[in-house]
C-alpha cells in the first residue's frame, strides 16, 4: 500500500518535471528570438529597412549552421531569406513543418506592409524531451517497479512482525502470562521495542506471582490462628456452665464463622482478579445451572413473600467453570432476593444474543442510584440502602469477578423499577 | 475405627484427636510427611486426614505415594490454602478437602460418611426404606406408611441423600456439595429452608419424626426418636 503511494507519486514527479523542462526549453527559445526581433528592430528604426535587410544577411553568413530563422515579406507577400509562410498579424505563432518539427515565430509588422519573422526550430526540444522520455523509460519505471517489489516486501515483513506482537499481547491478555514478544538477533527498532514489552511483562508476571504469592501467604498465617481460635470456642460451647453461656460463645463462633466468610470471599477475588487462565474450563449449560438456582432460591423466595422465575430453558452452552458460574448466579440471585422488600419478583433469563450467551438477572425492586451503578461492582462497595441488610459487600463483587474471568464484563441497567444486570459470554469457538 | 492424622500444627492436632477420642476412636498422629508416609504403610487405618501444607513431604505428594503403591485407604485432605485450583488439586487423589478452619463436627461427618462409603455393602441401592419411609430411585417415588409423597425435584435429592446415610450425621456444608453441587457457602439459609419443606412434606402428620437436627452440626435421618 505505502509502496504503491511511493511509485505513483514519484511517478507524477517524473511527468512533472517532464512538462517543466520541456516548456522551459522553449521559453529559453522564445527568449532568444525576442531578443533578436528587439536588435533588429533597433536598427531598423534607426536606419531604415535596408540596414535591416543588410544585418540579416550578415547574420546569415556569420553562422550558416544552427541558427535562428530569418524572413522579411513585402507587402505583395513576397519573402526573401529563409522564406517562412507568415500569418497576417503580428506577435507569436507555430507553424506545422513537413516532415520537421515546429516553428515558433514572432512576426513584427514594419512600416509601408513589411513584415519582419524570426523564428527557431523546436527540434532541440523535441530532442531533450525524447530523451528525457527514454530515460524514464529506460531508469526510472524499473527504478519504480524494484521499488515497489521492496517496499512489499519491507512491509510484508513489518506486518508479519507486527502481527506477532499483537498475538503474543493476545496471548498474554488471554492465556499466559508467560509469553513473551518474539527479539530477532538484527536489534533493530522492532526488536528494541519488544525487549520493552518483555520487560514490561516480567515486571507484571513478577507482580501477578507476588500478588498469588501473598494471597496464599496471608489464606496460610491468618488461617491457623483463625484455626485455633475457633477450635477454643468450640471447646468453650462445649464445656459451657449454663445454657446462656454457651448461646453467647455460640453466637461468637457464627461470628467468626462470617469473618472467615468474607476472608475467603476476598482470597477467591484476589485469586480470579489475579489469575490469566480459566480454572476449570468445560462446557457447561448456562440454562441448565440457572434453573437449578432459580429451582433451588424458589422456596427461599417463596418463604419471604418474594418471587423468582427462569425465563427460558433452551440449552446455551459457555466454555467455563461450572462451580463459579453456579457461584455467580446465586450470588446475583441472592443480591436481587436480599436488597429488596417483601413482593419484588426476579428474572432470570439465558439466550442467545448478537452470537453471545447473554444472561440477565433483573428484579423489579428499589434499584440502584444511576450514578452508583458502576461503584456498585466494585469490591466492599456497599450502597446506602444495604447498610441497614446484612451481608459484606462482596456479593456482586465476586460475582463481577468471576464473570470477568470467564472474558464477560457484566454491566448493570436501572430499570423502571429495579435492576438489570446483563453479562455476555463469548459463544466456544 | 483407626485413624491417622498427619498434622504438623501442633494445636490442631490436639483438638482434632481429642475430638475423635470423645467419640471413641484411635487417632495416630504424625508431625511430619515422612512420619506420615512410614505409619500410613505400616498399619491400616480406616481413613487418613492428610495437612497439605507439611514439613518435608508435602501432603499431596504424601498421599500421591500411598496410591502408587496401592493403598486405597479413604483419605480427606485438611488446607489453609483453600484456592480454586487446590481444591481440584487435591480431590483427584483425596476422596475429600476441608478448608481450615472448620468445626470438628464438620470433619467427624464427612470422616463417618468416608468410612462407611469405602465399605463394599455401600453402593449406591435403587430403593431405600425406613421406618415405613420408602424412596424408589428409579421410578422416582417417595411414600410413607403407603401414601403417597409428592416431593420437588431438590426435595427428592435431599431426601435420597439422607437416607443413602441413614443414621449418620450429615453437616450443612455436606448437603451443599451433595444435593445442590455447591462448593461455596451461600449466604441464604438454602439447606434449613429446604430441609424445613421436606419435614412438612415426609413427618408433619405422622407421631414420629425422621429428620432430626443434630445441634452445632447437622442432620440425621433416624428412627431412634
Amino acid at each position: 500500500m505505502a509502496a504503491g503511494l511511493f511509485a505513483a507519486c514519484t511517478l507524477a514527479l517524473c511527468i512533472l518535471i517532464y512538462l517543466g523542462l520541456r516548456d522551459d526549453m522553449e521559453d529559453q527559445l522564445r527568449a532568444q528570438i525576442r531578443n533578436e526581433t528587439s536588435q533588429l528592430m533597433g536598427d531598423y528604426n534607426d536606419d531604415g529597412l535596408e540596414e535591416l535587410r543588410h544585418d540579416i544577411s550578415e547574420r546569415l553568413e556569420r553562422h550558416p549552421g544552427n541558427r535562428l530563422r530569418y524572413t522579411l515579406t513585402n507587402p505583395g507577400g513576397i519573402s526573401i531569406f529563409d522564406r517562412i509562410e507568415l500569418p497576417d498579424r503580428g506577435g507569436w505563432s507555430r507553424l506545422k513543418q513537413e516532415g520537421a518539427s515546429d516553428l515558433i515565430v514572432l512576426t513584427t509588422p514594419l512600416e509601408d506592409g513589411y513584415r519582419l519573422g524570426i523564428g527557431a526550430d523546436t527540434r532541440i526540444v523535441g530532442e531533450a524531451a525524447r530523451a528525457l522520455r527514454h530515460a524514464m523509460l529506460v531508469v526510472v519505471i524499473p527504478a519504480l517497479l524494484l521499488s515497489l517489489i521492496a517496499g512489499l516486501f519491507v512491509s510484508r515483513r513489518f506486518l508479519a512482525r507486527v502481527e506477532n506482537m499483537k498475538s503474543t499481547a493476545e496471548a498474554v491478555g488471554r492465556e499466559s502470562l508467560s509469553a513473551r514478544m518474539p527479539v530477532s538477533p538484527s536489534g533493530d527498532e522492532f526488536d528494541s521495542l519488544a525487549g520493552t514489552i518483555n520487560q514490561m511483562l516480567d515486571r507484571i508476571e513478577a507482580l501477578v506471582r507476588d500478588v498469588r504469592y501473598v494471597s496464599a501467604s496471608i489464606a496460610h498465617d491468618l488461617r491457623t490462628p483463625f484455626g485455633h481460635l475457633r477450635q477454643r470456642l468450640e471447646h468453650l460451647v462445649d464445656t459451657a456452665e449454663t445454657p446462656a453461656q454457651r448461646d453467647e460463645l455460640a453466637e461468637t463462633t457464627a461470628l467468626l464463622d462470617d469473618v472467615l466468610a468474607t476472608f475467603a470471599a476476598l482470597l477467591k477475588i484476589a485469586e480470579l482478579e489475579s489469575r490469566s487462565t480459566p480454572v476449570a474450563a468445560e462446557t457447561i449449560d448456562l440454562s441448565e445451572i440457572a434453573g437449578r438456582v432459580v429451582s433451588t432460591f424458589a422456596a427461599i423466595a417463596e418463604a419471604e413473600n418474594k418471587s423468582i422465575s427462569l425465563v427460558n430453558t433452551a440449552p446455551v452452552h459457555i466454555e467455563g467453570d461450572a462451580q463459579l458460574i453456579t457461584q455467580m448466579l446465586v450470588n446475583l440471585v441472592e443480591n436481587a432476593l436480599r436488597h429488596n422488600q417483601a413482593g419484588v419478583h426476579v428474572d432470570v433469563s439465558v439466550s442467545m444474543h448478537e452470537g453471545a450467551a447473554r444472561l440477565l438477572v433483573r428484579d423489579d425492586g428499589i434499584g440502584i442510584p444511576e450514578g452508583e451503578l458502576q461503584n456498585a461492582i466494585k469490591p466492599f462497595h456497599r450502597l446506602d440502602r444495604s447498610r441497614t441488610t446484612t451481608g459484606s459487600g462482596l456479593g456482586l463483587s465476586l460475582a463481577a469477578s468471576i464473570a470477568r474471568h470467564h472474558g464477560a464484563e457484566p454491566q448493570l441497567r436501572k430499570l423502571e423499577p429495579g435492576l438489570e444486570v446483563r453479562s455476555l459470554f463469548r459463544k466456544p469457538a | 475405627m483407626r485413624y491417622l492424622l498427619v498434622e504438623d500444627d501442633r494445636e490442631t492436632a490436639d483438638y482434632v484427636s481429642r475430638g475423635f477420642r470423645e467419640h471413641g476412636d484411635v487417632v495416630d498422629h504424625a508431625a511430619n510427611g515422612q512420619d506420615g508416609l512410614m505409619m500410613a504403610t505400616d498399619a491400616s487405618y480406616d481413613a487418613l486426614i492428610i495437612d497439605r501444607m507439611l514439613p518435608g513431604i508435602d501432603g499431596l505428594k504424601l498421599l500421591n505415594m500411598l496410591r502408587a503403591g496401592g493403598n486405597q485407604t479413604p483419605a480427606i485432605f485438611l488446607t489453609a490454602i483453600g484456592g480454586i485450583e487446590d481444591r481440584v488439586e487435591g480431590l483427584q487423589v483425596a476422596e475429600d478437602y476441608l478448608v481450615k478452619p472448620f468445626a470438628f463436627a464438620e470433619l467427624h461427618a464427612r470422616i463417618g460418611v468416608l468410612v462407611r462409603s469405602a465399605a463394599p455393602t455401600d453402593a449406591p441401592q435403587t430403593t431405600y426404606s425406613l421406618a415405613g419411609l420408602c424412596l424408589d430411585r428409579l421410578k422416582r417415588t417417595v411414600e410413607r406408611n403407603g401414601e403417597a409423597i409428592s416431593l420437588q425435584p431438590v426435595e427428592f435429592r435431599l431426601l435420597e441423600y439422607l437416607m443413602r446415610h441413614e443414621d449418620r450425621v450429615v453437616t450443612r456444608t455436606m448437603l451443599l456439595e451433595n444435593v445442590w453441587d455447591f462448593n461455596f457457602d451461600p449466604r441464604t439459609n438454602i439447606v434449613e429452608t429446604h430441609i424445613s419443606r421436606l419435614r412438612s412434606k415426609i413427618d408433619k402428620g405422622f407421631d414420629r419424626p425422621l429428620i432430626h437436627t443434630v445441634r452445632g452440626a447437622g442432620y440425621r435421618l433416624s428412627d431412634d426418636g
